[in-house]
């Protein structure tokens, strides 16, 4: 193998396997977040704040991977 | 498709290299500075509409303060700071949006980029905000702020074996705070610069995979990248307000600190 298809092959692997447990937690966050809505939908406009910011920073490990793929992709 | 992690360089002024990401950044200042100039004399008790709008986002904003910093005379003294963090971070990652800013180019390198998409600018924002967080946290008690990192109190007052090993682990659970004040630094940058970046790479792929795909196809995407853009300018000040509420609320009894999240 070249270098360019190692450094393709590399930032997919990184991506997917970084993507895992975002995606979990981003679930999860998002179904604890509606079942609190679901049982008492007064306070849906302070939960909604909250849960777009705990998923953001559920995302920060999938952000850490996407960054560490494009410096393979395009900085390496 | 020509992606590129660092910005071009436009010219320099002196040691200072300006970049397109730079030269949009002081386009954006600028037109934020024109704004508030204009606004200053025309500000109403009956609010206008724009001002109805701009009172609408600050009194959101003003509430996620307030309660992050536990009273509104503190969260009010904080509100310039964080205010023009959010401001600036909501037009500079929807900047390449207004008509032809994108297709300006000057030397073979386009004059402005937004200036999200540069891990610098990025930084820049993170560093200003993590450190005032520490430079609060030091101006409102200097011993309990150097205390919180140096932790040597419980192997002082070691009496017995177990102490001296606890004492040994406050000590190095200490010198990881010191790190993790670093990975805040480098998360809350590398966050809005992925989100932000990774927006424009994928409608950048987008237009390039077809010819047919260069029309009306990009768009589901750029209206996801604008609206990642809109959620991350939040979260970056909302985590913004909590780095700072915790070093300000943390004077006195700093071992109650906790370290915060990633």
């Amino acid at each position: 193998m070249d270098l360019d298809s190692i450094k393709v092959i590399s930032a997919a692997i990184c991506m997917g396997i970084g993507t895992i447990g975002t995606a979990i937690a981003d679930g999860w966050v998002a179904s604890k977040a509606m079942e609190a809505i679901g049982r008492n939908p007064s306070v849906s406009d302070k939960i909604a704040p909250n849960m777009i910011v705990g998923m953001a920073i559920c995302e920060s490990t999938a952000i850490y991977a996407l960054v560490v793929s494009l410096i393979i992709l395009f900085a390496v | 498709m020509d992606v590129s992690l660092p910005s071009d360089v436009l010219f320099t002024l002196g040691p200072l290299r300006v970049s397109n990401a730079v030269f949009a950044a002081y386009a954006i200042t600028a037109g934020f500075i024109l704004v508030a100039l204009a606004a200053r004399g025309r500000l109403r008790v009956v609010p206008g509409r724009v001002q109805a709008a701009f009172e609408m986002l600050f009194d959101f904003l003003f509430s996620q303060f307030a309660r992050a910093f536990g009273s509104e005379e503190r969260a009010r003294r904080f509100v310039p700071l964080l205010m023009s963090l959010f401001l600036f971070i909501l037009v500079a990652n929807q900047f390449t949006l207004v008509p032809f800013v994108s297709s300006l180019v000057a030397e073979g390198a386009p004059v402005f980029r937004t200036p999200t998409t540069d891990w610098s600018g990025t930084l820049a924002l993170a560093l200003v905000t993590i450190g005032s967080a520490q430079v609060l946290s030091f101006a409102i008690s200097p011993l309990g702020h150097v205390g919180q990192y140096l932790r040597l109190g419980p192997l002082l007052k070691a009496r017995s074996f177990g102490d001296v090993a606890n004492g040994l682990l406050q000590a190095f659970l200490g010198l990881l705070d010191i790190v993790g004040e670093l990975a805040k630094v480098v998360s809350l940058s590398a966050r809005l610069f992925g989100n932000i970046f990774a927006g424009e790479v994928m409608v950048a792929v987008i237009a390039a995979l077809a010819v047919w795909t260069q029309f009306l196809v990009p768009m589901p995407f750029m209206f996801l990248s604008i609206f990642s853009g809109l959620i991350q300018a939040f979260v970056f000040t909302l985590l913004a307000t909590q780095f700072i509420a915790m070093s300000v609320a943390s004077r006195g009894h700093p071992q109650e600190a906790s370290t915060g999240s990633a």
